[in-house]
């Protein structure tokens, strides 16, 4: 087996281009997805909305227990009728054949992503013991300041490997986004590979570069980890 | 565009579901697979030799760093091209099975053999002095006292790997394989995307459907083997109420 080398070079800084579409994603998806998945988490921790819980059950279980792949295949096929039909409705003139695939990526990761980080905020705040809620309640705290003051500081330690475990798995989700007709690392290996025929070397070339991405990742959360720890210690 | 239809959507969630047990062959494989070896990762990973552990680990972190599309597409051409000059065989035109096993198997590996590690862990050295000092061999010490107990431990994350393998093994079709999800493809483009909706909502009832069940699988299993099962349903339990009535 013989590597072509010089392919591998130049394929490597094409790929690099899609890194930051790969990054406009994810941070677009935890942007929105991280105040959603959190408030959903809440609600369904707490035994006040009975069915709405429920549904919100029914949601996440849908997402946990269906591929990535074919959420985008439903999402990306079903969005713009939808679109089209309320735009109808509601006479909106909208032209939704010229919206940029990149609203449909938005749409689809955070709509799984927010079901993925529902259930993780939610076992996380499952290890603040329950006393803690009464006692804010009892000492007179209202609820938005029973979680910012008393539950989130005791949940961040438990949170936060939780989220950086699920944001390298966002990144990995990314790759798919090739199938939404979208440039990113991967659809640019593709093309290279297919248009040269060097399989391996392109996708040796984008494993390096998610694994140093993913990698990355895990570094800034371990700094942001060691950082809550210190500032945990002084309190 | 035309109105969903239900009755096609049964229609092809009837056209698609033979093709389960593809689909479960390699699940099951690849956790096979992955419980062998990831115990040498695990054990890898535990002891005390250096070497292993830094092999056992960094495996371990880039394996979870590789997207699933990207390490299918590696595999598949990157067998072939290791096993031709070493084999003499070309296998770039086997059954796309072996690939996808391969490739979730290199992921259970490294998935099991943390959730093996975390277990073991769990459970605390002081049982396995415990039995020591019981008497009881290191052997029997790790096989009648450590590994029960973790297996119960490790069963939650067992049942979430099997459903993210069944969930990682649907981009087959990427390469050509013929499972529910390579099945909808062909469907897809048999039609000509006429009913994308309805096949695709079909086998996400599938997936669905599959991966609850394995979810109420796993909750009974964890249930079954706990100890509080076993105090309940034992004689014990009759010594538990004397005491507590005494």
């Amino acid at each position: 087996m013989s590597l072509d080398y010089e392919f591998m070079k130049n394929t490597f800084f094409l790929c690099l281009k899609g890194v930051p579409v790969a990054l406009n994603i994810t941070a677009v998806t935890l942007l929105i997805s991280v105040p959603l998945g959190f408030v959903i988490a809440i609600i369904r921790s707490n035994k006040k909305h009975p069915y709405l819980s429920k549904l919100l059950g029914i949601y996440i279980s849908y997402n946990r227990g269906t591929p990535m792949i074919v959420q985008i295949y439903i999402i990306y096929n079903l969005m713009p009728y939808l679109i089209f039909y309320f735009c109808k409705r509601l006479n909106i003139d909208f032209d939704v054949y010229g919206m940029s695939n990149m609203v449909y990526a938005y749409i689809t990761f955070s709509l799984c992503f927010t079901a993925f980080l529902a259930e993780a905020f939610r076992s996380g705040l499952g290890t603040v013991h329950k006393g803690q809620y009464e006692a804010a309640a009892v000492v007179g705290l209202s609820d938005y300041q029973c979680y910012r003051r008393i539950i989130i500081p005791q949940a961040i330690t438990a949170l936060l490997p939780i989220l950086c475990t699920n944001v390298t798995g966002l990144i990995k989700m990314t790759s798919l986004a090739f199938s939404m007709a979208i440039f990113d690392i991967t659809a640019i290996a593709k093309v290279e590979a297919s248009a040269d025929l060097c399989f391996i070397e392109a996708y040796l070339d984008i494993t390096v570069i998610y694994v140093v991405l993913c990698l990355l990742v895990e570094l800034i959360f371990k700094l942001i980890e060691y950082r809550v720890k210190a500032h945990r210690a002084v309190i | 565009m035309k109105p969903f239809s239900l009755e096609l959507f049964f229609k092809y969630i009837i056209k698609i579901v033979p093709f389960l047990g593809v689909t479960m062959i390699y699940v099951l494989a690849s956790l096979l697979i992955g419980i062998v070896f990831g115990f040498f990762f695990a054990a890898a990973k535990i002891g005390n030799n250096r070497f292993f552990k830094l092999f056992a680990y960094c495996y371990t972190a880039i394996l979870r760093s590789i997207p699933s599309v990207v390490l299918i597409f590696l595999v598949y051409y990157g067998v072939p091209a290791i096993v031709k000059p070493i084999l003499g065989v070309d296998i770039s035109r086997a059954n796309r099975l072996i690939f996808i096993i391969i490739t979730l198997s290199l992921y259970s590996i490294a998935f099991i053999s943390e959730i093996m590690r975390s277990s073991y862990h769990a459970i605390g050295r002081g049982q396995y002095e415990a039995a020591v000092s019981n008497g009881l061999s290191g052997f029997q010490a790790f096989y009648r006292i450590i590994l029960p107990q973790a297996f119960v431990v490790a069963i939650p994350n067992l049942g979430n790997t099997i459903i993210s393998l069944l969930k990682e093994g649907s981009l087959g079709f990427t390469i050509g394989l013929i499972d529910i999800m390579g099945r909808a493809t062909l469907l897809n483009a048999a039609t000509y995307s006429n009913h994308i909706l309805e096949i695709y909502f079909g086998l996400a009832a599938i997936y669905w459907g599959t991966s609850a069940l394995l979810e109420r699988l796993f909750v009974y299993l964890e249930n079954r083997f706990s100890l509080n099962y076993k105090l309940e349903h034992t004689a014990d339990k009759q010594a538990i109420q004397m005491e507590e009535m005494v």
